[in-house]
Formats: structure tokens, sequence, C-alpha cells
């Protein structure tokens, strides 16, 4: 069936021309949306995860408490955190840029400010909101992980809308290979009489799906490329590994051969 | 070659064969005749196992087809030729894909495909038909590729079922030749027709079927 595999394949591609095109198209812009959305992914979650290694932790002290104590006492409790006061002076360089009313630095609080480790905040949160000094305690941790969280949620929905595309294409090629089998009744039942196995009958049917998978997820990496490449001027989006391009071909190539697998699970019976 | 022992055969409760016992030897040419649905075509199909019998047993080269697998079917019916009245032609596929898609099924390298199925498109005169598409063919023509089709995996056995049916007296004529031809190099030939004018012009062993049942097996036409 070597010659004729290929032929008979170059036919039911043909054949189906334009159900072929849609499903081709389908995989090609999903499997490009997929794989931009894990570099962004990738590239917010470096951002994100380089944030949260060392986490800031911004204690503010009640009006007209002795900062300067409250330093010295948290520098004696954690010797290695790198401590440094916020003075009024320094919070309206900070603050007056952003905030427009903020009127005198005389109005503003003073505030201690220490860079930890992430796995030390809890620690450090608790000591510093038994100080009877400190007003609130802010850490860089509390939107840290929302952020981390909301990047999970993002990843899992555009999982599932790349797994819906890979439905829609694998539904199409379903179709095109049953509409095929279906046109071709005649020509199985004339195959089997000349002694073919029904694995030659169905093979060209495979065949020609899992290329068309295969050529869907070539052009879906393409089409990423040109993408990434326009994206440039804006943001630099980390290389995807290599499992996921390689996984991405090799399950277009899979939803098609399952899809046609589908469409010639029972084949026309003999006259 | 073929041995049929008591084989019945019912659609429906209507009996096609009723306990049919013959037998063919190797290198033989034998017509099989009757009226319309005397039993030859369900015969024929029993002989290339599109039917089972409902009793008695059908044995091809030694072998009992009732209890073939699928797979061992295909393995037999890739060694015998089989022409049939509508031709049985692949639209899509070219004349010479037709003819090679048997030999790849065998296995055989495509040069030897391409020689082979050229030399038996020449023996029926349709070498430079290797191109065109069966449709593009007269009725004769179609069959003329479909005997090149059953003569080129130079079977042990050739079954025609009603095979000048759709053909003029010449064209038909021409066809026993070919199938003649293939007798003399040591073929065994079965041909189902109810054309009595053809069995006398090709005088041979003839069986007789009259609703489902051998009624004659004699030399030349009833």
């Amino acid at each position: 069936m070597r010659q004729h595999l290929w032929r008979e394949v170059r036919r039911q591609l043909g054949e189906t021309r334009g159900m072929s095109l849609i499903a081709l198209l389908l995989l090609a812009v999903g499997g490009a949306w997929w794989l931009l959305v894990v570099s962004f992914l990738q590239w917010g979650r470096q951002g994100l995860e380089g944030a949260s290694a060392r986490a800031v932790v911004v204690a503010v002290v009640h009006d007209g408490a002795p900062a300067e104590e409250l330093l010295q006492r948290v520098q004696q409790r954690l010797p290695s955190a790198n401590i440094s006061l916020l003075s009024q002076e320094t919070m309206m360089e900070a603050l007056g840029p952003m905030v427009a009313d903020l009127g005198s630095e005389a109005f503003l609080p003073q505030a201690v400010c220490l860079q930890v480790a992430a796995e030390q905040v809890p620690q450090v949160r608790g000591f510093l909101q038994q100080e009877p000094a400190v007003a609130v305690v802010i850490s860089s941790q509390d939107w840290v992980s929302p952020l981390l969280g909301g990047f999970a949620l993002a990843l899992k929905v555009a999982a599932a809308f790349a797994f819906l595309l890979l439905l829609a294409f694998g539904t199409l090629v379903v179709l095109a290979v049953r509409v095929l089998v279906l046109s071709h009744a005649d020509e199985i039942a004339i195959m089997r009489l000349i002694g073919a196995h029904e694995r030659d009958i169905r093979l060209p049917y495979l065949v020609a799906s899992a290329l068309l998978g295969l050529l869907g997820a070539t052009l879906a990496l393409l089409l990423f490329l040109v993408a990434r490449q326009l994206l440039l001027p804006l943001v630099v989006l980390p290389p995807v590994p290599w499992e996921v391009l390689a996984g991405t071909v090799v399950g277009g190539s899979v939803v098609g051969l399952i899809g046609a697998g589908l469409g010639v699970l029972a084949l026309p019976k003999e006259p | 070659m073929i041995r049929l022992e008591g084989v019945t055969k019912t659609y429906r409760g209507r009996p096609a064969l009723l306990g049919v016992s013959a037998s063919v030897e190797k290198g033989e040419f034998v017509f099989l005749t009757g009226p319309s649905g005397a039993g030859k075509s369900t015969l024929l199909r029993l002989l290339y196992r599109a039917e089972v019998p409902d009793a008695g047993r059908v044995l091809v080269g030694g072998r009992d087809l009732t209890h073939l697998s699928r797979r061992e079917v295909a393995e037999m019916r890739r060694r015998m030729g089989v022409v049939f009245q509508d031709f049985k032609l692949l639209r899509r596929r070219t004349v010479g894909e037709n003819i090679t898609l048997v030999l790849d099924l065998l296995g055989l390298p495509e040069r030897e495909q391409q020689r082979r199925a050229y030399l038996a498109l020449r023996q029926v005169g349709l070498h430079h038909r290797l191109s065109a598409y069966p449709e593009e063919l007269s009725g004769g023509e179609q069959q003329r590729v479909a005997v090149a089709r059953a003569l080129v995996v130079q079977p042990e056995v050739i079954l025609a079922d009603e095979p000048t049916g759709n053909l003029d007296p010449e064209r038909s004529h021409e066809l026993m030749d070919f199938l003649r031809e293939a007798h003399y190099r040591g073929t065994t030939v079965v041909v189902a027709t109810h054309d009595v004018t053809l069995i006398a012009a090709h005088p041979a062993r003839t069986l007789v079927l009259d609703r489902g049942r051998l009624v004659r097996d004699g030399w030349g036409p009833p």
C-alpha cells in the first residue's frame, strides 16, 4: 500500500478541501494562541516569582510614637534582615509624585521597612503586630500571592479554550472522515472483494488526518513565531520550552489520528 | 480445486441453493448456467466467500471457506481473480492504479507492479489507456480492465459472474477469448452466464442450476 497509500491520502485531502482548510485554521489559530498564552504566563510568572523570593514588610508607626526605638527593637530581634526607617521626608519623596493632594510631610506617618525572605513574612508580621507603636503592617506578599493565583487561573482558562479549539478540530476531522467513508462505501466494498485488509482500507484516512494535524500544528508554530516577533517592541517573551512546542505538534497529529480513528471505527459492511 | 459438498443457502427462508454438490478440477474451464434466480451468482459468491453456506461445505484449494477469518478471506481473495458483471472498478483511480492496487496488496515492488500492469493491459489491448479513468472508457473497455485486473495476479482460479452481461456479442466473444487464454495457461476458470449462445460458441463442461438445484453436469449448452 505504499504509493497507493500516498495517492489515496492526497485524493482524500483534496476531496475534503473545505472542511480540511477550516480544521487546519482552527488548529493553527488555536495552537498559536495557546503558545502565546504559555509565553505570557511564563513571562509574568518569572517576574512574580522573582518578586516573591524576597518580601518587603512595611510597619507604619502610630502618629507620635518613637519610630527609632521600634527600629532598634526590630534590629535586635531580626539581625539578618535589611531594615531601614522610612522617615516622613522619604515617604513624601515616594508618595508625592503619585498622590496630588498629599499636603505637608508633617501629616505623613513614619514607617519601618524590612526586606526579608518570603518564608519569614508570617513571623515578622506577627512580631510587628504585637508592637504597640505599630499601626498597620503591609507586606509585598499580600499582592504577589493573589497575582500568582490569578496567573494560575488564567492558565486554566487558556488551557480550556485551547482544548475547545482542539475539540472543534477533532470533531471536524471525525465528520470529514465519516462523510468520506460513506461516500466511498462502494469503493470500500470493492477493496474488500479484491483482497484488501481492513487495515489497508482504514490506513489512508488515518494518515490523511494525522498529516492534517501535523500541518495545522506546524502552522501554529509559524503563526506563534510571527506574533512573537511582532510583539518584540512591546515585550520580550521568554522562549517556550521545547517540550511545549513538541507537545503542540504531536498533540495536533494525535487529535487528527483519534478523530480519523473514530470516523473509520465503523466501516460500511459488505453488500 | 473447487469442491461443493451438499451446499445449501437460503435468503430469509427462500432457498437460493439446495444441497448442491460438485467439483471442478485444477485447470478446468466450467460454465455455470441456468435461468435468472437459479443460484448462479449465489454459488459464485460462496466461492469468493462473500457468503457462507447455511449447510454443507465449500472448499477451494483444499481449504474450507466457511471457517476462514477476515484476514484469511482477504488473503484468499488476493490470489483469486474475480470478474463481475458491473466491472467493479474503482472510479477515483486510473486504469493503471486499478491494476497495480491488487499487486500492491500482494506486496510486489513498484517497478514489478508497473511491468505486470502494462503486460496485463497489453494482453487485453488497453495498454494505451493506462492513465484513463474508468468513466472515460466504454463498457467493453471497462470489462477488459476488470479481466486484466483478474489476470494480473496470475491466479489459480478465475471466477466470472455474468462477465458478458453488459457487452455486445463481439465484445462478449473477445472477453471469452481472454478467459480461454488464461485457461490454456493452466488457470481454473468458472464462468456464470445465462447466455446459451456463448456456451455454444465456447463449448466446455457446463453445470446447470435450476431453482437452487444442480440439474445437469455435462458438456456444451443445455
